[in-house]
């Protein structure tokens, strides 16, 4: 497991009205992966977990081969982290936003910071939370990667922004993961930037991990299936958030289980927002 | 030790801007009454300096600070440790400060040459009494006392900021209540307390101010403790 840069072990966290339950996943160095799910599915729970903010009931949390949850320092030194909202108080400005920072991290960066900065044409003088949404992004993502950090952890850091701005981040992650010692989790509702981007993809649903492992692999296991007809009963078992339609019904099926499928069926691969969807719609 | 520098740096820039406008307005109305009216006065700046430390738990509820912080290589203990310090030492540096104008004020002799005989007298028995230093001392205390307990409160109320203020009130309400009952423990331990301060500074004035700022760093000391034993292992919001 040298390889991995982070090692999720039958990762259990209860609070009152949901679970987390045996979440277990790897992540290898210089990848990026995919952490979708339906909203309320556990991402940000998982995330916690990975930081060691949230104290877990059982099973193991790796970072670098440490512990967060006992060496959280260590751990969180070498982690830039993006949220969907804007982390820093509203009122800093962006030599501020640097001030308050950089002593946190011992290999904190100032030309670094200075050089996204520059880039991403952030105002010296405007306030923080004057910035526009985009803005707000591009200062989080200047100081997750200001401090040479190995896992970039991003928390829906899409979610509201234009395709143009959606374009330049996923450009940046390409950028910083080029080099081979970085690794991204990035949690998304937004599934094609993660079909766009992700090496590996890991599918959350109900506070379960439905599926881990490489995104092809993910995309060439299932199908979406739809027929005139009700399919017969030993299919319908294998079916996936199996619905009707004004045409019929359809659901999602292990591409295994294809050559089972009535003639009259069609089929065609399944993306991440299928899946996403057909699961919410009644999978377990 | 280092993450707790690294949190106080971080409330400063968070907070600075708030801290030195009541700062500036707190002195603008302070020194001119210690100068011209009643140098002891200078010691109301105290409290104003305390308050400071109550700014960054109000800062990180608007901003929704605890996202920042769990990600930040630190601990919460580290964060609790440093708001305390740093009410700690924005109270001495007040006090120290109060001190200095309160010193100044009496030396200056505004009162003489504005040609107010009376005030003249009091300046001279405060130069004999140390009041300044008395006055500066006391609300010391009184500071890490108050506002040492409202930090304590601000973190086992964190999810309900809001109701500090009531629970306070509450608390005051309270404290005024039993001062109403006759031979309550309450007002056995007020009438004690007041005592014990009387003996004491009639022993010795050096001695009395050390053990005020004494008691009230180990009032902070176990307000601190308090905090970290009962909301230390907390998530952040």
């Amino acid at each position: 497991m040298s390889g991995m840069i982070l090692t999720l072990d039958k990762v259990c966290k209860s609070y009152r009205n949901f679970a987390l339950r045996d979440v277990s996943f790897t992540l290898p160095r210089g990848y990026i992966m995919g952490f979708v799910g339906e909203n309320g599915a556990g991402k940000t729970t998982t995330i916690r977990c990975i930081l060691g903010s949230t104290r877990t009931e059982s099973g193991s949390i790796s970072v670098f081969g440490k512990d967060s949850r006992t060496e959280p320092v260590a751990v969180r030194s070498r982690i830039g982290a993006v949220y969907d909202t804007l982390m820093f108080a509203g009122h800093l400005r962006l030599s501020e936003v640097e001030a308050h920072l950089r002593r946190f991290y011992p290999e904190w960066d100032s030309r670094q910071f200075r050089t996204f900065a520059d880039r991403f044409r952030l105002p010296e003088k405007t306030k923080c939370g004057k910035y526009s949404r985009g803005m707000q992004m591009k200062l989080m993502l200047s100081a997750a990667l200001s401090h040479h950090a190995e896992l970039l952890i991003l928390d829906e850091p899409t979610a509201g922004l234009d395709p143009v701005a959606r374009d330049e981040l996923l450009e940046i992650l390409s950028e910083y993961i080029a080099g081979g010692e970085g690794s991204v989790l990035f949690s998304t509702h937004i599934t094609a930037d993660v079909e766009r981007i992700a090496d590996y993809v890991t599918v959350l649903h109900k506070g379960r991990v439905w599926f881990t492992g490489a995104k092809d692999d993910l995309m060439e296991e299932y199908a979406v299936v739809q027929r005139g007809e009700p399919f017969p009963q030993p299919l319908r078992d294998a079916c996936i958030g199996l619905h009707d339609t004004p045409s019929g019904c359809a659901a999602i099926l292990p591409t295994d289980r294809l050559t089972e499928l009535p003639k009259d069926a069609i089929f065609e691969p399944a993306k991440i927002e299928d899946l996403l969807v057909y699961l919410a719609k009644g999978g377990e | 030790m280092r993450s707790v520098l690294n949190v106080m740096a971080m409330d400063y820039y968070n907070v600075r801007r708030r801290a030195l406008v009541l700062l500036l307005l707190s002195w603008l109305v302070i020194v001119p009454v210690s100068v011209i009216v009643y140098p002891a006065a200078s010691a109301a700046i105290i409290p104003f300096g305390g308050i400071l430390a109550l700014l960054p738990p109000g800062i990180e509820d608007k901003n929704k600070l605890g996202r920042l912080y769990e990600t930040l290589p630190m601990r919460r203990k580290d964060l609790i440790c440093g708001r305390f310090l740093a009410l700690w030492l924005v109270t001495l540096a007040s006090s120290i400060a109060a001190y200095l104008i309160g010193m100044l004020a009496l030396n200056l002799h505004v009162f003489a040459k504005l040609g107010i005989g009376s005030y003249a007298v009091i300046v001279r028995a405060q130069a004999h009494n140390r009041t300044v230093a008395y006055v500066c001392s006391r609300l010391f205390l009184l500071t890490c006392l108050i506002i040492g307990f409202l930090l304590l409160l601000s973190y086992l109320l964190e999810r309900h900021r809001e109701r500090v203020v009531i629970v306070t009130l509450l608390l005051i309400f309270l404290g005024i209540m039993l001062l109403f009952v006759p031979n309550s423990w309450f007002v056995r331990l007020i009438e004690t307390l007041i005592r014990a301060d009387n003996v004491l500074f009639l022993q010795d004035v050096v001695i009395y101010e050390t053990v005020m700022y004494l008691l009230g760093t180990a009032a902070l000391v176990l307000f601190g403790a308090l905090t970290l034993v009962f909301t230390g292992r907390r998530e952040w919001k």
